[in-house]
């Protein structure tokens, strides 16, 4: 199951990666210069080659986001198929069903989650600026800095456990066979807050090793000089590896939720 | 005359020797400078109303062989009197992206002259002065105003002008002004234009060069001397323009600062509660010493240490390869965030940098800053070319210079070409290569010369055409020539202008008498002529173009290959052809660049593997250095590494979103 979404993944993102691949080959026109891109960055070859051929790789970027919103849809449906495997065990079959299946709902829990999400953002703006401003005149740049960093942190907290809840919300509509989105989500903050250590808690935790291993890559990042070919080919399989790893940890918050819930 | 006898009269006479050997020893100070403009000034800053009272005493000397009937003055804060003045229309009141909130009066600013009297006649002329506006036909500008003499000042003469002015001060989002307690206070008093004889910057007749405050414009002054009296309250730390000479506490809660600064074209300074200051020295290998100031926001106070290493990587640059910095002391003022529209801006021995709390090490700004505004003190005020009329002397000869000390300073930078600017999570860019790109990446390169009046060149271009394209174009001249010729020129351009005022043709005659000097017949802009008029045509008077191409490589099956080079713009330069064959060895070729297209053969029998057009990248100002390059079988590694970057971005960007459902 988890190289099936790993493959999606994979499968969604190369046709664009391929095409910039070739356009990026295509539009230095043979060029030496792209070479000093190699080991570290060049700004001169890097802008100049914005500068020329942008119009041949905005086009791709912007595919990229499609890929990335068709990524979201199957998302939607693959959740029932994996939720599916917590009850029952991996097979294709059952797998392809459920997600069909809990689409529709699953869709919908989406939509709540973006009506609670999407105010949180704007509330988090509103009054992080209404705090800034009123005072601007009397704190410091680091006092002002602070409250944007209080701010951001309590949306970040907030918004964290509005994602715990629509995980809970997921595993209730699956497990009572309910369709209405907005009462299992009411249910499952309801679930969450009295049981806020051990469901917050773990989807802290599984957050906090995504952003340890974000960290590790970079510092692998910075280990692995891409010189040639080979060493690009190392880095992009350290890259997979650490696609794989948010996989399992997306999977693994799910499961922990459905365990909970069973409990 | 015995040896003993010798050391004592040396003893004796020791402390004159030093009073008439250092430049600024007061009155004794020998004239480094015409010291045409001399002032005497004393203010008060009333903190509350924004308000300064000042009297000043001219002394102007006429050095020209007019007789002059007239006397212009600028008096540039009434550029900020209402939306009307030329600066306002121009600018739309916004500045470097500081805007003036023009809902609240006390916002704006203004100066007025109260009194003026000729001291030797005793004449009142403030009955006659008049606004003249000689740039436009904005009958509601008023920041030039003429005063006319009963009685014509004949050459060599000197006219002494007791002035009283009152000025207040507008909210910063131009250079000058207040921000709740912070004051910079330029541009404040009523400042002498520059009066040109006949010949000077190719005038054919004299007369007054005032210009009106434009939105780009800055400034242009005569050299003086300047002793300034500022009663501030107690708690406000004051830095200025020159030395410090004395502090006296005043009974009503003031104190009172003077200052000396002689030789400069100048004077700001500035006053605050909340400053922290940190004193170093700078120590050059000819033995010059110049002691540093730096007035620190306390919150910034863990900077100070870059300021001041980037202000003695600068120092030690313009010392070894330009010219000495003349003057005892550099201060530069860190102004807070809520006054950066102060923010980097250079004054004679003062300058303004600009940093905010918590910048990492990896976004040099303050450094950068630093380095620009110093830089100023060659290029706008010991060499005070006309900022109003040729703004490109100053600003694009100093963004190269800022360019050449970020990227190859050495300690106590040590940055690099490729890092010098901002170098973050792998994000790296160099000093000279984002003027470059100032310039090379518009959506027309060709929109305009550097050359012009600031106000008349095309709008919104300001910045590019006189720092960016400037620099390029600079860097390009050092390509051509190799940068010890490069140096010569700068550092004869120096010598002979410094203390005076430079125009166009003045460093066009260094460059066209120090090049063929020290390169003769035997470089390739020879073949353009006898002298380089044919490139400051193109680069500094014309708006033509540099983009060289190399089209395409053929190796034909009888051995001999040859390469195509094209020519894309409409700039000729002399370029240089660099060709790898498959044994390895590499041959230089030269083409003058004149042509469209020039066809390269190349000799002997080997097959070509890559072939680089402009491989030193001398031609700096090429468009696209890109396309200079061409290989038979060129690897595909780089577009492998960002597209592997690009799918990882992209998965990233999918899980994240996963989360959501």
């Amino acid at each position: 199951m988890l190289l099936l979404l790993y493959g999606i993944t994979l499968l969604l993102s190369l046709p664009v990666t391929l095409s910039l691949f070739g356009a990026i080959n295509t539009e230095t026109e043979r060029s030496l210069a792209p070479l000093n891109l190699l080991n570290g960055f060049d700004y001169t070859v890097f802008s100049d080659f914005m500068n020329r051929h942008d119009g041949a790789i905005w086009p791709l970027l912007r595919a990229g986001w499609y890929s990335v919103l068709v990524y979201l849809i199957t998302a939607i449906w693959t959740t029932g198929g994996v939720l599916n495997s917590f009850a029952t065990g991996y097979r294709a079959v059952s797998f392809w069903q459920a997600g069909t299946y809990y689409f529709g709902r699953n869709a919908r829990l989406f939509g709540v989650t973006l009506l609670f999400a999407i105010p949180l953002l704007v509330v988090a703006i509103l009054i992080g600026s209404l705090l800034v401003i009123a005072v601007e005149d009397t704190l410091t740049e680091r006092g002002i800095a602070l409250i944007g960093f209080a701010v951001l942190a309590i949306f970040g907290l907030l918004l964290t456990l509005l994602l715990c809840v629509a995980n809970y919300a997921r595993v209730m509509l699956f497990r009572t066979d309910d369709a209405v989105a907005f009462r299992a989500f009411g249910i499952a903050g309801r679930f969450v807050l009295t049981n806020l250590r051990a469901t917050f808690g773990p989807y802290l935790l599984i957050i906090a090793v995504g952003s340890a291993l974000f960290g590790l890559y970079f510092l692998l990042e910075a280990l692995l000089p891409t010189r040639n070919w080979f060493l690009i080919l190392l880095l992009t399989l350290v890259q997979q590896a650490f696609i794989f790893g948010q996989i399992i940890l997306k999977v693994w918050a799910l499961r922990v939720a459905f365990e909970q819930v069973k409990r | 005359m015995n040896l003993r006898s010798s050391f004592f009269r040396l003893l004796l006479w020791w402390p004159f020797i030093l009073v008439l050997s250092s430049p600024f020893s007061g009155a004794f100070a020998l004239p480094l400078s015409p010291r045409i403009a001399n002032y005497t000034i004393d203010v008060r800053l009333n903190t509350d109303t924004k308000r300064l009272d000042g009297r000043q005493t001219l002394t102007w000397r006429n050095t020209s062989p007019d007789v002059v009937t007239e006397l212009h003055f600028h008096l540039y804060l009434n550029a900020f009197r209402d939306k009307k003045s030329t600066f306002m229309r121009e600018s739309g009141g916004q500045l470097r992206g500081d805007e003036l909130d023009d809902s609240k009066p006390e916002n704006f600013g203004w100066t007025r002259l109260t009194a003026l009297s000729n001291r030797q006649t005793g004449e009142n002329l403030l009955a006659g002065v008049q606004f003249i506006r000689p740039d436009d036909a904005n009958a509601t500008d008023y920041t030039v105003l003429r005063v006319p003499l009963k009685q014509g000042l004949k050459p060599g003469e000197t006219v002494v002008l007791d002035m009283a002015f009152q000025a207040k001060l507008p909210r910063i989002f131009a250079r000058t002004g207040f921000s709740r307690d912070f004051f910079l206070v330029g541009q404040w008093f009523p400042k002498i234009g520059v009066y040109e004889p006949a010949g000077m910057r190719g005038r054919a007749t004299g007369g007054w060069n005032c210009h009106q405050f434009h939105a780009h414009s800055e400034f242009y002054a005569d050299y003086g001397t300047y002793a300034v009296s500022l009663t501030v309250p107690q708690k406000m730390v004051v830095g200025a323009t020159g030395q410090r000479t004395a502090e006296t506490p005043n009974r009503d809660g003031t104190k009172t600062l003077r200052y000396r600064a002689d030789d400069v074209i100048d004077f700001a300074w500035t006053a605050a509660p909340q400053t922290q200051v940190v004193n170093d020295v700078w120590q050059g290998k000819t033995g010059n010493r110049v002691q540093i100031q730096l007035l620190m926001q306390p919150e910034h106070a863990n900077q100070a240490t870059r300021h001041a290493n980037a202000l003695k990587a600068a120092l030690t640059y313009f010392d070894k390869q330009v010219g000495t910095y003349p003057y005892p002391i550099i201060t530069v003022v860190d102004p807070p965030v809520h006054a950066s529209g102060a923010a980097g801006m250079e004054y004679p021995m003062f300058i303004t940098a600009g940093t905010s709390w918590g910048l990492p090490n990896g976004a040099r700004f303050p450094e950068l800053v630093t380095v620009h505004e110093f830089g100023h003190q060659y290029f706008m005020q010991l060499l005070a070319s006309n900022e109003f009329e040729e703004a490109w002397l100053d600003e694009g000869f100093n963004q190269y210079y800022e360019g050449r000390i970020m990227d190859e300073a050495g300690p106590p930078l040590g940055y690099s070409a490729r890092n010098s600017q901002i170098d973050l999570w792998g994000f790296r860019m160099g000093d000279l290569e984002t003027s470059r790109s100032g310039y090379a990446h518009l959506d027309n390169p060709g929109i305009g010369p550097s050359y012009g009046n600031v106000w008349q060149l095309p709008n919104g271009y300001y910045g590019e055409l006189t720092y960016s394209k400037t620099a390029t174009w600079l860097r390009t001249l050092e390509g051509l020539v190799g940068r010890r010729v490069m140096d010569e020129i700068m550092q004869t351009y120096f010598l002979r202008w410094r203390f005076r005022h430079p125009n166009a043709q003045s460093f066009i005659n260094v460059v066209n008498e120090v090049v063929p000097q020290r390169l003769g017949q035997t470089w390739p802009g020879a073949a353009y002529g006898p002298n380089l008029n044919w490139f400051f045509d193109q680069v500094l008077f014309g708006d033509r173009v540099c983009d060289y191409k190399l089209a395409r490589i053929w190796n034909y099956a009888d051995g001999t290959a040859a390469v195509r080079v094209d020519r894309l713009g409409d700039m000729q330069l002399p370029i240089e052809l660099l060709v790898r064959t498959s044994t390895g060895r590499e041959q230089t070729f030269y083409w003058d660049g004149k042509a469209k297209t020039h066809m390269f053969s190349i000799p002997g029998k080997s097959r070509i593997v890559w072939a680089h057009a402009d491989p030193k990248q001398k031609l700096y100002m090429d468009i696209d250095l890109n396309n200079n390059s061409r290989a038979v079988s060129p690897s595909s590694a780089p577009a492998g590494k960002y597209a592997g970057k690009f799918l990882f971005w992209l998965q990233n960007t999918m899980q994240w979103l996963a989360w959501l459902v």
